[in-house]
C-alpha cells in the first residue's frame, strides 16, 4: 500500500513538473536530448529519495537542487568531458549563420563554465534569491555573487560581439 | 545589473526555454523501475550490514535496544521529563473534539535563529504514508536554516532506505542514531532518529543549520521535544460540510515562504477520491498560487482572511451536490487573521 501511495504521489508530481524540469535542464546543458537524460537521472534520484522530498517545505526546490547537482556532477565526470570533446553535443556547433536571439543566448550560455551557467539560470530563470541559489548549489552567498557577476560579464561580452543579435534584442 | 537588464535576461531565458523542442524522452515509469532497483540494492546492503551486527550480538534480538532503560517498542514507558504542555501561543488552545488539525510532536528548546513558537509550522495528512504527524520550524524564507520534527505513526522502526546509521548519544536515555545518506547531496539534511518514551520513533532533520557543531544543537532539540496529541487552532470553521467530505490534509506555514506573509493555512477536503483545496491567507498577503493541476478557483475575503478554493478539472458529483466551489466557500467561515482568534472548534 505504502509503495503504491509513494508511486502515485511521485508519478503525479513528475507529471506536473517534468516539463519545467526539462526546461531548466535545457538551459543548463543547451541540448534537449541531454536535458532529457539529466531529467531522467534526476527523477530517478528523486524517486529513491521521495520520502525525504516529502518532508521538505519546498518539493520543487528539492527537485531543482537534485537536477542542478546532477548536472554539475556530470560536468565533473571524466565521461562527460570525454563525450563533449568528441562532439556528442553537436547542436551548438551546427547552428546556422542566421542566428536568432535565443540561439545566440544558448551559445553564450554554453560558453560559461558550468557553475556560472547554473548560477545564471537559477538567479534569472528560476528567479531565486542569492541565498536560495547558494542553498541549491551548496555554496556560500558570496560565491553566488561572484559567479553571477562573472557570468553576467561573460554574457555581456559574448552577446556584445554579435551585432546581429544586439540589434535584434535592443 | 540594472532592473531592465535583469528583466531582459529573464525574458530571453524564458524565450529560450520555451522554444520548440523535440518530444520529451523522459519516462517516469522507467525512473520508478530504476529507482526500485537502487532501493533494493541498498536494502540488501543495509540488511547485510545489519545481519552481521545482529549475529554478533544475539540472533533474533532487536537491532537497536534502548540504551538507558528497558523500554521497548510496543511497551510504553514513563513519560519524558519535558512538559507535554504546549508553549504559549494560539497553538495551545484546548481540544474541542472537532479539530481535524493536530500534531503529536512539538518542539521544546530551539536555537535562537528558529524564532520560537511563532516560527513553527505544522503539517498533518492522513494518507501520506510514514509521516502521519509532523512539526516543522523554519526561519523566514526558503533558503535559511530549518528543522523538521516527525513522529512515526507506529512502533515499528521506520526504514532508512538509501541511508546508513551511525550511533549517536542517547536521547533522554534512549537509543539514537544519525542517518547518513549513502550518496550525499548538498541538499541532504542532518538527521537524528531516536526512540521516544512511547516506543515510537522520532526523527529530527536539520537543513542548512547555522551552528558550527549542528550535532550538539540537534541533540539538545531532540532532548526537549514533546510528544502527545495537541489540537491546533485554525483561522476558519467548516459548517455543514456533508459527511462524505473528509479533511485529509492540513498544513500551517508560519511564517510562510513568502516574504511578509505571517502565516498560510491549506486544507484538503476529499470526497469520493476527489479533492478540494482550500488556501487561507491574511487578506493583505500576495495571493497564493493554486496547487498544481487545480482549476477553476473561487475566492472570498472575510474578517481580514482570504479563502480560495480550487479543484482539479473534471466531473466531481460530491462537489457539485453542494454547489461547487462557491458552495464550499459558503460553508467555510473565517474567524480572524489574528492567531489569538483562531479556533479548534473547526467542524460544525
Amino acid at each position: 500500500m505504502a509503495k503504491t501511495a509513494r508511486e502515485a504521489e511521485f508519478t503525479a508530481y513528475v507529471a506536473s513538473r517534468s516539463g519545467w524540469l526539462r526546461k531548466v535542464a535545457y538551459l543548463l546543458c543547451g541540448d534537449w536530448h541531454r536535458a532529457d537524460d539529466l531529467v531522467q537521472e534526476s527523477i530517478t534520484k528523486l524517486y529513491v529519495n521521495w520520502p525525504r522530498a516529502g518532508r521538505v517545505e519546498n518539493v520543487d526546490g528539492y527537485a531543482r537542487k537534485v537536477l542542478v547537482n546532477t548536472f554539475l556532477a556530470e560536468q565533473r565526470s571524466s565521461w562527460w568531458r570525454r563525450t563533449t570533446r568528441t562532439g556528442v553535443e553537436p547542436d551548438t556547433e551546427s547552428v546556422s549563420v542566421d542566428l536568432d536571439a535565443s540561439l545566440d543566448l544558448r551559445k553564450a550560455l554554453a560558453a560559461l563554465p558550468p557553475r556560472q551557467r547554473a548560477t545564471v539560470v537559477l538567479r534569472y530563470y528560476c528567479d531565486l534569491t542569492i541565498d536560495q541559489a547558494a542553498e541549491a548549489l551548496g555554496c556560500s552567498s558570496g560565491n553566488v555573487k561572484s559567479q553571477t557577476s562573472r557570468g553576467l560579464e561573460a554574457l555581456r561580452t559574448t552577446l556584445a560581439v554579435r551585432p546581429t543579435t544586439a540589434e535584434r534584442t535592443s | 545589473m540594472t532592473n531592465n537588464e535583469h528583466r531582459n535576461l529573464t525574458g530571453r531565458l524564458n524565450s529560450l526555454a520555451d522554444e520548440p523542442a523535440p518530444p520529451s524522452a523522459v519516462d517516469t515509469g522507467w525512473a520508478v523501475v530504476r529507482g526500485r532497483v537502487r532501493l533494493r540494492r541498498r536494502r540488501r546492503a543495509a540488511f547485510g550490514a545489519a545481519a552481521a551486527v545482529t549475529a554478533a550480538v544475539l540472533t533474533g534480538s532487536l537491532l537497536i535496544q534502548p540504551s538507558g532503560d528497558t523500554a521497548t517498542p510496543g511497551a510504553p514507558a514513563a513519560p519524558v521529563a519535558a512538559s507535554s504542555a504546549p508553549s504559549s501561543s494560539a497553538s495551545s488552545a484546548p481540544s474541542a473534539g472537532t479539530d481535524p488539525f493536530f500534531t503529536e510532536a512539538r518542539f521544546g528548546w530551539l536555537p535562537e535563529w528558529a524564532r520560537g513558537e511563532g516560527g513553527i509550522g505544522y503539517g498533518y495528512a492522513d494518507a501520506l504514508g510514514s509521516d502521519h504527524t509532523s512539526a516543522k520550524v523554519w526561519t523566514r524564507g526558503q533558503s535559511t536554516a530549518n528543522l523538521s520534527l516527525a513522529l512515526a505513526p507506529g512502533t515499528a522502526e521506520p526504514p532508512h532506505v538509501g541511508q546508513h546509521t551511525v550511533p549517536a548519544p542517547a536521547v533522554d536515555g534512549r537509543s539514537a542514531y544519525w542517518l547518513v545518506s549513502d550518496n550525499p547531496l548538498p541538499v541532504d539534511p542532518l538527521s537524528l532518529r531516536w526512540l521516544t518514551a512511547s516506543g515510537r520513533w522520532a526523527q529530527l532533520d536539520a537543513y542548512s543549520p547555522k551552528e558550527a557543531k549542528p550535532e550538539e544543537m540537534l541533540l539538545r532539540v531532540a532532548a526537549d521535544a514533546r510528544f502527545g496529541r495537541t489540537d491546533l487552532p485554525l483561522p476558519v470553521r467548516l459548517t455543514g460540510l456533508p459527511a462524505a467530505f473528509k479533511v485529509t490534509a492540513v498544513s500551517l506555514l508560519r511564517p510562510s515562504a513568502v516574504i511578509d506573509e505571517p502565516w498560510r493555512v491549506s486544507l484538503v477536503l476529499t470526497a469520493e477520491k476527489r479533492q478540494v483545496h482550500l488556501m487561507v491567507q491574511p487578506e493583505g498577503a500576495e495571493p497564493a498560487i493554486a496547487p498544481p493541476g487545480t482549476d477553476p478557483r473561487a475566492c472570498e475575503v472575510e474578517k481580514g482572511v482570504r479563502i480560495c478554493a480550487s479543484t482539479a478539472p473534471g466531473p466531481n458529483p460530491a462537489l457539485e451536490a453542494i454547489g461547487g466551489l462557491p458552495g464550499v466557500l459558503s460553508m467555510t467561515g473565517a474567524v480572524g487573521a489574528d492567531e489569538s482568534t483562531w479556533t479548534t472548534d473547526v467542524l460544525r
